[in-house]
C-alpha cells in the first residue's frame, strides 16, 4: 500500500513539474533563427506584440538546445505563432508543416515570413497545403521596369497596380520591395493583398537564363503578401519579405496586418439568429406551409474594445430544401442594443411545399470572420381541417346547391311515389 | 335426457344433441386456434419478441406515433424523419387500419386493468387474427355451401367448413404474412377479406340492405387496412357482371350491389391515402361500370315490359350504340384531360410480367413483385394445390350464387399469384375453400360403410378401396400439418433482422449485426443525423436507430432514389456533390462477403444503377459495372465504374485486413481479390465510424470539408507525402501547375 502511494506522489510530482515547464497561460509564440535576421530590427514588432498581447514568447533557432512546442497533452497551447525566416531543410520540435495544419486546423493563427535567405522547406510546404506556393531559394523577383537598384532586384511597387483592394490592411505608402513572390491557387479562401509589378519576373538565378524551366513567377501572376481565413476562421499570413515588420516600415499597415491575423480585427460574430410567425412571435408549433414568418439575425464587430454593431447591406437570407426558395437580402432595424446590428427579412410566406427547410445565413466575406447560422426546420402540410371549409370557396356554391337540389328532389320524389299509388287505387276504386 | 324407447334404442334429446354438438364445434374453433396461434409463435420463441422485416418497422413506428400522440396528430402527421429533406406526408399516404386497430386494442385492455406494451400487441396481433380469420373462413364456406346440396350437402355442410377453417388456420401462404412479429397489413386483411365476402354472399342471397351495408362496413374497415381492398372492389361487380350475363339478375342483386357500391365507395374516399382514387383510377372503374350497367339494365327491362318485341329492340340497338359511342369518347377525353390515368406501369405489370423489368425497375427490383416459381405453390399450399381443381369442379356441377362467386375468385386469384409471389397470399382462402369441398365430397362417399355394414356382395373389394383411399387422405392430411409446421418454423419465422445459421456442432448462432449498428447509430450520433442507405433498410434505420433517412421502403419518389443510387454509384468526387446537397451525415452499406450473406448491398447494386440510369442515362450506365465479357466481377478484374464506385470501395475498404496471409476471398460471390489490390482500396471523402461483428453492416460518416479548402480527394496522399522529407522538397523546389489566379 505505501508502495502504492508513493508511486501515486511521484506520479503527482513529475506531472506538476511538467506542467510547470509547460507554458500552457502563453498567447504568442515568435520563432526566429539568429542566423538569418536579428531580432533587434524587429524590436518595434515585439513592443507592439507585448503591448496587444498577453505574453510572448521568443524562440531563436540557432540555439540548437531550444525546443519548439506548440502542443501539450495535444492541445494548442499557443493562438499566435510568427515565423521569421528560417534557413533549411528540417527543423526542431513541432515546426513542421503537418504540426502546422494541426495548429491552424484547431483554431491557432500563423504569421510566416519566407524569402530567398530563409526558406525552410517545413514552412514552405505549410503554406503550399494552404495554396501558397513561395518562389524557392534561389529564386530572385526582378522587374527590368521598375528595379531602383543594379540588379533590379529591389522593386518600387506602385500601389495602384500592386494593393490588391480588401479588408485587411491598406498600404498607403510606398514600398520598395525586394524579397519571394509566390504563386497561388485558386483556394477560395486566400485574400491576396499584394501583387508583383506585371513586369516583373521571378526567375532561378542559378540556371542564368530566363526561361520557360527557370521561372517561378511571371507579371502580375506573382504575389506578395498573402492573407489567408479557413473555415474554422483561424488566420495565416504569408510575407515574402522581411521589410513589412521592420523598424524602420512598421507603420500603421504592418499592425493591421498583425492585429488580423492575430485575431484582433475584423472580427465578426452572429449574436442571435431566430425565426417567428409574423402574427405569434411566441408560438412554439411547427410552420405550416404559406405561414408568413420573420428571420432576424444580430450582427456585432470588435472594434477594439468592446463589441459594436456591424453595419452593412448585404447580409443574405437563404430558404433551401435542396434548391433555395428565396434569397432576400436582409434589411437593418434599428433597435435599443448597443452591441449588435439587428436585421430582419421583414415578414414573407413560406413556399407552398411542405419538406425540411433550412433557415441558412452565410455572411462570408474576405476578411471577416465568417458567419454561418443554420436552422432546420420541418414545414408541414395543411392538416384535414385547416382548408377553407366548401361553403368559403364561392366556387364550390353551385355544386353544394346542386347536390341539395338533388336531394330535396329525391325526398319528394318519396313522398309523391308513396302517396301518389294510394291516391291512384283510390281513384280505381271511385270509379 | 336420455329415454330408452320400447323398441328398445336409446333416443337422445334433441336439445342435448345440439348442445353436444356446438359444445363440439367450439372445442374444434379451440383447438384450430390453439394450432394457428401456436405455430406462428415459432418466431418468438427461435428468436424472441421483436418485430419482423421492413415494413412492419414502419408501421411499429406509425402505431407508436398514434399511441403518444393520438388521433388527429397522427391523421395529419408530417413525418420530418424520413426522406429528407423532402419529408413524407406520412398520415396521407398510408393505410391506417392496422395502426389504429392495435392502439384500440391497447386502449381497451389499459382501460380494464390490462396494461399491455404496445410493442407486444404489435406482434401478437397476426396470430390474433389469424383465429378469427379461421372462423369467419368457417362461416364463408357454410354460406358458399349453403343454397346446394351438391357441392356439399345437409351434415357434410359444416364438416366442409370445419376442414376450411383448419386448412386456413396453418396454410403456410397465410402464415407466411401473419406470423408472430409480422406487423404488416395483410396481418388483418384477410381476416377483413374473408369477412366482406361472407356477408356479401349473405347480402347476394337475401337481397337484404342491412348486409349489404354490413359489407360495405368491413369493405371500408378493409380499405382503411390494406391497398389489396381492390381485389374486393373488382371481384365483387365481376360476380354480379357474371350472374348478369347467367340471366340471374334479380333484384336483390340490385339491391345489395348498389347499397354496397355507394355505401363501401363513400366510406373508401374517407381514407386520406385513397382519397378520389374510387372515380379516377382504373383500377376503380369496374365497380362504377357494372354499377351503371345494372342501371341500364333495370331501366331496360322497364321498357321491354310496356313496350312491343319490335320497338324494344329497336330501341335496345339505338341505346346500345349510343351509350357505346358515349362510353368511349368519354373514356378517351377523360383520358386526355387527365381526369384518369388508366394506362400506369402497374396496370401493364399486371398483364405482362415482363413489363416491370424493362420499364420500371423500381418495381421490378422488389422481390416480391416477381413472378411465382411453380414450387412455391406447392410449398405454400402443399396438398390443396392439386385439390384445388377438384373443388372447383364441384362448384361446375350446382352454379349457386355462391359457386358462381368462388369459381371467379379462384380464376382471378390464380391468375394474380401466378404474376406476382406475394398474391399466394389472396389465392390461399379459396384454395382453402376448394380443398375443403373436394375432401369433404371425398370422405362423404369414401367413409360411407352403410353398404358393408349391411352386408352386400362386394364388400371385401369395397372396403378395402374405401379404406386405401381414407387412408391415402388421412395421410395426407397428416402430411399437410407436418408439411405447415416445418415450412413455418424453416421458412416463414425469421425476423430477418436477426439472422440464425448453424455451428460445426449443430448449435444455433444468431448473427445479430444489424441492431447492433442501428444501436450505434442511436447511441453515437447526434439525434439529428442524417444516414443514407438503400432504401431497403430506410424503415429499420426509423424503427430502430431513430435516425433521419433519405429514402424508405416507401417508395414514393424514384427520383430521389435515383439521387441515392447514383451517390453509391458514382466516383467519389463526383458522390461527394451529391451527398454535401442532400446533407448526408453518415452512409450505412450491408455487406455480406465476409459471412456469405447474398442479399447485400453488391447484389443490389445493379438495381441501384438501373434505377438512377433511368434518371440519369448519360452519367450512369449499366454496361460499365460488366467487364467487358459481360460478367459481375467484384475481385481485381472488376469493371472500372465498378471499381471507382462509392458502394464498392465502402464495401470492400479494408476488407483485405481480415485476411493477413493471403487473397481476400468474397464469400458470397465467391472471387478472390489479390492482397496487394484489396489493400489498394482507399476512401477519401468518408471515413469509416463502425463495422459490425460479421462486417455485415458497415457505417462511414461523410468528412467534413476541409477547413483549409484541400481537396478531400487529394487531401490524405498529400499529407503523407508532406511527411517524408522527399515529398517536401519535390513540393517545395518543383514549380506547381496552377490556373490562373484570376
Amino acid at each position: 500500500m505505501n508502495h502504492f502511494k508513493g508511486l501515486i506522489v511521484l506520479i503527482w510530482s513529475f506531472c506538476t513539474a511538467v506542467m510547470a515547464l509547460s507554458p500552457i497561460a502563453s498567447d504568442t509564440l515568435v520563432v526566429y533563427d539568429s542566423s538569418v535576421v536579428e531580432l533587434d530590427e524587429f524590436s518595434s514588432l515585439v513592443d507592439h506584440l507585448n503591448g496587444e498581447f498577453s505574453k510572448v514568447d521568443i524562440v531563436d533557432l540557432s540555439d540548437k538546445a531550444s525546443d519548439v512546442q506548440l502542443f501539450y497533452n495535444q492541445k494548442r497551447i499557443y493562438q499566435n505563432l510568427l515565423v521569421f525566416p528560417i534557413s533549411g531543410q528540417s527543423t526542431q520540435g513541432d515546426l513542421n508543416a503537418l504540426k502546422l495544419i494541426e495548429f491552424v486546423n484547431e483554431g491557432g493563427d500563423i504569421i510566416s515570413i519566407t524569402n530567398q535567405v530563409g526558406s525552410n522547406s517545413e514552412i514552405v510546404a505549410f503554406n503550399t497545403e494552404l495554396g501558397v506556393f513561395p518562389s524557392p531559394k534561389n529564386y530572385k523577383l526582378i522587374d527590368h521596369f521598375n528595379g531602383v537598384n543594379e540588379q533590379h532586384d529591389e522593386i518600387r511597387l506602385s500601389l495602384e497596380e500592386s494593393v490588391v483592394p480588401n479588408s485587411i490592411v491598406a498600404f498607403n505608402k510606398a514600398i520598395v520591395y525586394s524579397g519571394a513572390a509566390s504563386l497561388l491557387s485558386n483556394n477560395e479562401y486566400l485574400i491576396p493583398l499584394l501583387k508583383a509589378p506585371k513586369t516583373s519576373f521571378a526567375y532561378d538565378i542559378n540556371e542564368g537564363v530566363v526561361n520557360d524551366q527557370s521561372t517561378w513567377t511571371s507579371g502580375d501572376q506573382g504575389f506578395l503578401a498573402v492573407a489567408f481565413q479557413g473555415l474554422n476562421n483561424a488566420r495565416s499570413l504569408w510575407l515574402g519579405s522581411t521589410l513589412f515588420f521592420d523598424n524602420e516600415h512598421f507603420d500603421q499597415s504592418a499592425k493591421d496586418l498583425v492585429d488580423w491575423t492575430f485575431q484582433s480585427r475584423n472580427l465578426l460574430k452572429s449574436t442571435f439568429a431566430k425565426h417567428y410567425l409574423t402574427d405569434d412571435p411566441e408560438s412554439t408549433e411547427e410552420y405550416k406551409v404559406k405561414d408568413e414568418v420573420v428571420y432576424e439575425i444580430g450582427l456585432s464587430e470588435w472594434n477594439g474594445k468592446e463589441w459594436a454593431p456591424f453595419k452593412v447591406n448585404d447580409v443574405q437570407l437563404e430558404l433551401i430544401m435542396l434548391d433555395p426558395y428565396y434569397r432576400i437580402t436582409l434589411d437593418q432595424v434599428k433597435t435599443e442594443d448597443e452591441s449588435a446590428q439587428v436585421y430582419t427579412s421583414g415578414p414573407f410566406k413560406l413556399p407552398d411545399q411542405h419538406g425540411m427547410f433550412t433557415f441558412s445565413t452565410k455572411y462570408f466575406r474576405p476578411g471577416y470572420t465568417f458567419i454561418e447560422e443554420e436552422d432546420i426546420v420541418p414545414v408541414r402540410h395543411l392538416a384535414n381541417d385547416e382548408y377553407p371549409r366548401s361553403w368559403e370557396i364561392t366556387n364550390s356554391w353551385v355544386y353544394v346547391a346542386s347536390a341539395g337540389a338533388v336531394v330535396i328532389a329525391w325526398v319528394i320524389f318519396v313522398i309523391f311515389f308513396l302517396y301518389s299509388t294510394e291516391d291512384a287505387t283510390e281513384i280505381k276504386k271511385n270509379i | 335426457m336420455v329415454t330408452i324407447n320400447d323398441q328398445g334404442y336409446i333416443t337422445v334429446n334433441d336439445r342435448v344433441l345440439k348442445l353436444l354438438k356446438s359444445l363440439l364445434i367450439v372445442l374444434i374453433f379451440i383447438s384450430i386456434t390453439i394450432a394457428a396461434v401456436s405455430s406462428r409463435l415459432f418466431s418468438v420463441i427461435r428468436f424472441e419478441s421483436i418485430i419482423h422485416e421492413f415494413d412492419p418497422w414502419f408501421n411499429f413506428r406509425a402505431t407508436k406515433y398514434l399511441v403518444h400522440n393520438g388521433f388527429y396528430k397522427f391523421l395529419n402527421w408530417f413525418d420530418d424523419k424520413t426522406w429528407y429533406p423532402l419529408g413524407r406526408v406520412t398520415g396521407g399516404t398510408l393505410y391506417p387500419g392496422l395502426m389504429v386497430t392495435s392502439a384500440v386494442i391497447h386502449n381497451l385492455l389499459a382501460k380494464i386493468g390490462l396494461p399491455i406494451d404496445i410493442r407486444n400487441i404489435c406482434v401478437m396481433l397476426a396470430p390474433a387474427f389469424s383465429s378469427l380469420t379461421a372462423i369467419a373462413m368457417y362461416f364463408l364456406t357454410l354460406e358458399l355451401t349453403n343454397d346446394s346440396e351438391s357441392i356439399a350437402n345437409g351434415t357434410a355442410k359444416a364438416t366442409a367448413a370445419l376442414f376450411s377453417a383448419i386448412f386456413m388456420g396453418i396454410t403456410p401462404g397465410y402464415i407466411s404474412r401473419s406470423v408472430a412479429g409480422s406487423y404488416d397489413n395483410e396481418a388483418i386483411a384477410i381476416t377483413l377479406l374473408m369477412i366482406t365476402f361472407y356477408f356479401w354472399i349473405k347480402a347476394v342471397k337475401l337481397g337484404s340492405v342491412f348486409y349489404s351495408s354490413v359489407t360495405a362496413l368491413f369493405y371500408f374497415y378493409m380499405v382503411s387496412a390494406w391497398g389489396g381492398y381492390v381485389f374486393i372492389t373488382n371481384l365483387i361487380p365481376l360476380h354480379v357482371f357474371v350472374l348478369l350475363l347467367m340471366g340471374r339478375f334479380t333484384h336483390k342483386i340490385y339491391v345489395s350491389y348498389t347499397t354496397w357500391y355507394v355505401l363501401g365507395t363513400l366510406m373508401s374516399m374517407q381514407i386520406p391515402f385513397v382519397g378520389f382514387l374510387p372515380i379516377r383510377s382504373n383500377d376503380h372503374m369496374a365497380p362504377l361500370g357494372v354499377f351503371g350497367l345494372i342501371q341500364l339494365v333495370l331501366i331496360g327491362d322497364f321498357f321491354k315490359s310496356q313496350l312491343s318485341r319490335k320497338v324494344f329492340i329497336k330501341l335496345a340497338i339505338v341505346s346500345g350504340v349510343v351509350v357505346g359511342i358515349l362510353g368511349v369518347v368519354g373514356l378517351i377525353l377523360a383520358t386526355k384531360i387527365g381526369l384518369i390515368a388508366p394506362w400506369t406501369g402497374r396496370f401493364y405489370s399486371l398483364w405482362d410480367t415482363n413489363y416491370a423489368k424493362i420499364h420500371i425497375p423500381i418495381i421490378a427490383s422488389v422481390s416480391e413483385h416477381q413472378p411465382t416459381p411453380w414450387a412455391s405453390f406447392f410449398f405454400d399450399l402443399n396438398f390443396l394445390i392439386w385439390l384445388f381443381p377438384v373443388g372447383v369442379w364441384f362448384c361446375f356441377q350446382d352454379l349457386t350464387d355462391g359457386a358462381v362467386f368462388v369459381i371467379i375468385y379462384s380464376v382471378l386469384a390464380s391468375y394474380f399469384a401466378g404474376v406476382m409471389v406475394r398474391l399466394i397470399l389472396t389465392l390461399a382462402p379459396i384454395v382453402c375453400v376448394c380443398g375443403a369441398i373436394a375432401i369433404t365430397k371425398l370422405f362423404e362417399v369414401y367413409s360411407d360403410f352403410t353398404d358393408v355394414v349391411k352386408g352386400k356382395s362386394d364388400n371385401f373389394f369395397t372396403l378395402f378401396s374405401k379404406l386405401t383411399v381414407l387412408g391415402s387422405f388421412g395421410f395426407y392430411l397428416f402430411f399437410y400439418v407436418k408439411h405447415c409446421t416445418w415450412v413455418t418454423e424453416n421458412a416463414y419465422s425469421s425476423p430477418s433482422v436477426v439472422l440464425s445459421s448453424y455451428a460445426a456442432d449443430g448449435s444455433q448462432i444468431l448473427i445479430d449485426d444489424y441492431r447492433e449498428a442501428y444501436y450505434w447509430l442511436r447511441m453515437n450520433t447526434p439525434e439529428d443525423a442524417k444516414v443514407m442507405a438503400w432504401w431497403d433498410y430506410g424503415y429499420q434505420i426509423g424503427g430502430m436507430a431513430d435516425r433521419t433517412t433519405f429514402v424508405d421502403n416507401n417508395t414514393w419518389n424514384n427520383t430521389h432514389i435515383a439521387t441515392v443510387g447514383k451517390a453509391m454509384a458514382v466516383s467519389e468526387e463526383k458522390s461527394e456533390v451529391i451527398m454535401r446537397q442532400l446533407g448526408v451525415d453518415y452512409i450505412l452499406v450491408i455487406f455480406g462477403g465476409v459471412l456469405g450473406y447474398s442479399g447485400d448491398d453488391i447484389n443490389k447494386f445493379l438495381w441501384m444503377v438501373r434505377i438512377s440510369e433511368g434518371i440519369w442515362p448519360e452519367e450512369v450506365s449499366e454496361r460499365g459495372y460488366f467487364t467487358p465479357r459481360g460478367e459481375y466481377k467484384v475481385d481485381d478484374n472488376a469493371a472500372q465504374a465498378m471499381k471507382d464506385s462509392m458502394l464498392y470501395k465502402m464495401s470492400f475498404y479494408r476488407f483485405g485486413e481480415l485476411f493477413p496471409s493471403g487473397d481476400a476471398i468474397d464469400r458470397v460471390r465467391g472471387q478472390r481479390l489479390s492482397r496487394s489490390y484489396a489493400e489498394s482500396i482507399d476512401l477519401n471523402i468518408v471515413e469509416e465510424v463502425f463495422t459490425s461483428e460479421n462486417w455485415l453492416v458497415r457505417l462511414y460518416k461523410l468528412k467534413e470539408p476541409d477547413n483549409l479548402g484541400r481537396s478531400l480527394l487529394t487531401l490524405k496522399d498529400n499529407e503523407k507525402k508532406l511527411a517524408t522529407k522527399k515529398g517536401r522538397r519535390l513540393r517545395v523546389n518543383k514549380k506547381p501547375s496552377l490556373d490562373l489566379r484570376v
